[in-house]
């Protein structure tokens, strides 16, 4: 499974665009109005966030990395398990930089990585890379004029 | 500071619970049109939550970023400052008059720059890297800067128009070299990470992770990673729509860590520095004399006491009629008393500050004193009283010791309660 190449999330543009030049039937012009059209029909995907995929049973790993700010940072995995029970696991905080760290032993479940962060100066910004065996995800967070304190939540499903 | 945290966090609170309507009204249209913005730095949950916030309140929070300005060295012909700064740029400044460039070489254009600055320009993981950043805290101590321009002497040749029709002035007439070395403290965020994490660092952000927690445990949260981020954002609003309490406890929390966050930069903000600094000033002989000067600056909070004090000693060149020298200095303190007392109850401003002038060559010397004590009749208004003593008369019109009095009413006080009410 460790040697499983991994498979980074795109939005899918290119991939349905590669599709569209496959049909070596169409004429030139059906040919652009179907890349056209798929295009235009994979938009919504563009935004598409995705959610870090962690096979049943395996570990995942968190890394943190804080630049040119003060670190006041803090990660929780969070949310409910197959079972609907709750679950929380703090991961790390307040660090520089935080080595990829094992997360392991998380039931199968639907979780969020809650992520709080403070960052103050114009040249500051938070990242964070979670990666699996079969996937990997990356949050960045920059500095927002009159938005010290940054959050979000980065879907996680285990099983 | 401390006073107004709890009264912004209450007055956002109890908007909340004012006009809990507006959320509910607004969520039978199920306008989430302009809640997502794809441009946005701020990620999906903080843009559906400044949504809610905005919808319920009117009031966002907001917190504005310190900043600072670089300017020609304070004591030269260019520069309003009176006494210099304890602090300078890290990196690279750059200060310009704002008529500069239209044929005027009375203004003038100061470059700052700091060894650490280059240190960063040749090394991008010295800024980033904090083991690197503090590692170079000595070089962010040495400050230098360049100023070009300035106005002539009064008694130059120039002035008085002995310098002939044909004189001619340009930018270079008056160039300034500065260096500084800060010798005791530092403003610099960084360099307070531990009381950054002390402060804010436990509990507050404790209290954000705990309110993210309790939404990111709801079932309805598990379908976020299907989502787009537009999606999600209106899932989002959705959820803080139909759940006020949990929104309302984000709100707390993050109002909370803003405020705290707040708190500390204004004590890192007030850190005590002492600076040294040494300056010379050269001047073509038509527009008057090189001076030199060496002259130190105290400024900050020590204990409950805001002190500012700086002296300075200043040797012009000699051209044969004797060089002219003097040392001043001015000192400042200025406190509260009387803190939480039935006579005031967020206490009495009161300041001492004394100033001196000693000069040579037969010239008089000239110092004064000044006490002034503010009492608080609410917010934003005050009535001073204060008394100056000084040997010269020419600085207390009429008298040697002058006393005033009057009201004084701070209309950024009146701008303040028209955006929270």
């Amino acid at each position: 499974m460790a040697n499983k190449p991994l498979k980074v999330k795109k939005t899918g543009t290119a991939k349905t665009a590669g599709k569209a030049k496959n049909k070596k039937k169409l004429t030139m012009a059906a040919a652009l109005k179907a890349v056209n059209g798929m295009a235009a029909a994979a938009s919504p995907l563009a935004d598409f966030q995705g959610r870090l995929v962690v096979p049943s049973g395996e570990a995942f790993t968190v890394e943190a990395t804080m630049l040119h700010d003060v670190p006041i940072w803090k990660i929780t995995l969070a949310g409910r398990t197959d079972t609907g029970a709750q679950f929380e696991r703090p991961i790390g905080q307040n660090m520089a930089h935080m080595p990829a760290t094992p997360v392991a032993g998380v039931p199968d479940g639907d979780y969020q990585l809650v992520i709080t962060v403070t960052l103050q100066d114009p040249a500051g910004s938070f990242e964070v890379r979670s990666k699996s065996s079969v996937d990997e995800d990356r949050d960045q967070f920059i500095f927002v004029p009159n938005n010290p304190v940054q959050f979000d939540f980065r879907p996680v499903r285990v099983g | 500071m401390s006073d107004r945290v709890p009264m912004r966090t209450f007055l956002v609170l109890l908007t909340l619970s004012l006009f809990p309507a507006a959320g509910s009204a607004l969520a039978a249209t199920g306008d989430t049109s302009r809640c997502f913005d794809p441009k946005s730095k701020m990620k999906p949950i903080q843009q559906a939550w400044r949504c809610w916030v905005d919808e319920n309140s009117n009031h966002a929070p907001d917190t504005a970023p310190s900043s600072s300005q670089t300017s020609s060295p304070a004591g030269t012909s260019v520069s309003p400052d009176i006494a210099a700064k304890g602090s300078f740029a890290d990196l690279l400044g750059l200060a310009l008059d704002s008529a500069f460039g239209v044929g005027n070489p009375d203004q003038a254009v100061t470059l700052q720059l700091s060894p650490f600055g280059v240190a960063a320009a040749l090394d991008k993981g010295v800024l980033d890297n904090p083991d690197r950043y503090g590692a170079l805290r000595g070089l962010r101590r040495i400050g230098l800067s360049v100023t070009l321009g300035g106005k002539p002497d009064e008694g130059s040749a120039f002035a008085t128009g002995q310098a002939g029709g044909d004189a001619t002035r340009n930018i270079t007439d008056v160039v300034v070299l500065q260096g500084s070395y800060r010798a005791i403290g530092s403003r610099d965020r960084r360099d307070h990470a531990g009381e950054y994490l002390t402060r804010v660092g436990d509990g507050t952000q404790d209290k954000l992770t705990a309110s993210l927690v309790a939404i990111a445990q709801d079932p309805a949260m598990s379908r976020l990673g299907t989502m787009t981020q537009e999606e999600q954002c209106e899932a989002l609003l959705a959820y803080f729509r139909s759940h006020a309490e949990a929104a309302r406890q984000l709100t707390t929390a993050v109002t909370g860590f803003e405020d705290a966050l707040a708190e500390v930069n204004d004590s890192v903000d007030k850190k005590f520095l002492l600076t040294f600094n040494a300056s010379a000033e050269l001047r073509k002989e038509f527009v008057g004399r090189d001076k030199y000067r060496f002259g130190f600056v105290a400024e900050g909070m020590v204990g409950q006491v805001d002190l500012a004090a700086n002296g300075e000693y200043r040797i012009d060149q000699d051209v044969g009629a004797g060089r002219d020298e003097e040392f001043r200095f001015a000192v400042s303190i200025a406190s509260k008393i009387l803190r939480k007392s039935l006579v005031a109850a967020n206490g009495i401003d009161v300041s001492l500050s004394s100033s001196g002038q000693f000069r040579n060559r037969g010239r008089d010397d000239i110092f004064s004193v000044n006490a002034k004590i503010e009492y608080p009749l609410g917010s934003g208004l005050t009535i001073p009283v204060s008394v100056t003593y000084a040997n010269q008369s020419e600085l207390v019109k009429e008298k040697v010791v002058r006393c005033n009095f009057g009201i004084s009413y701070d209309l950024s006080a009146l701008k303040g309660k028209g955006k929270k009410g």
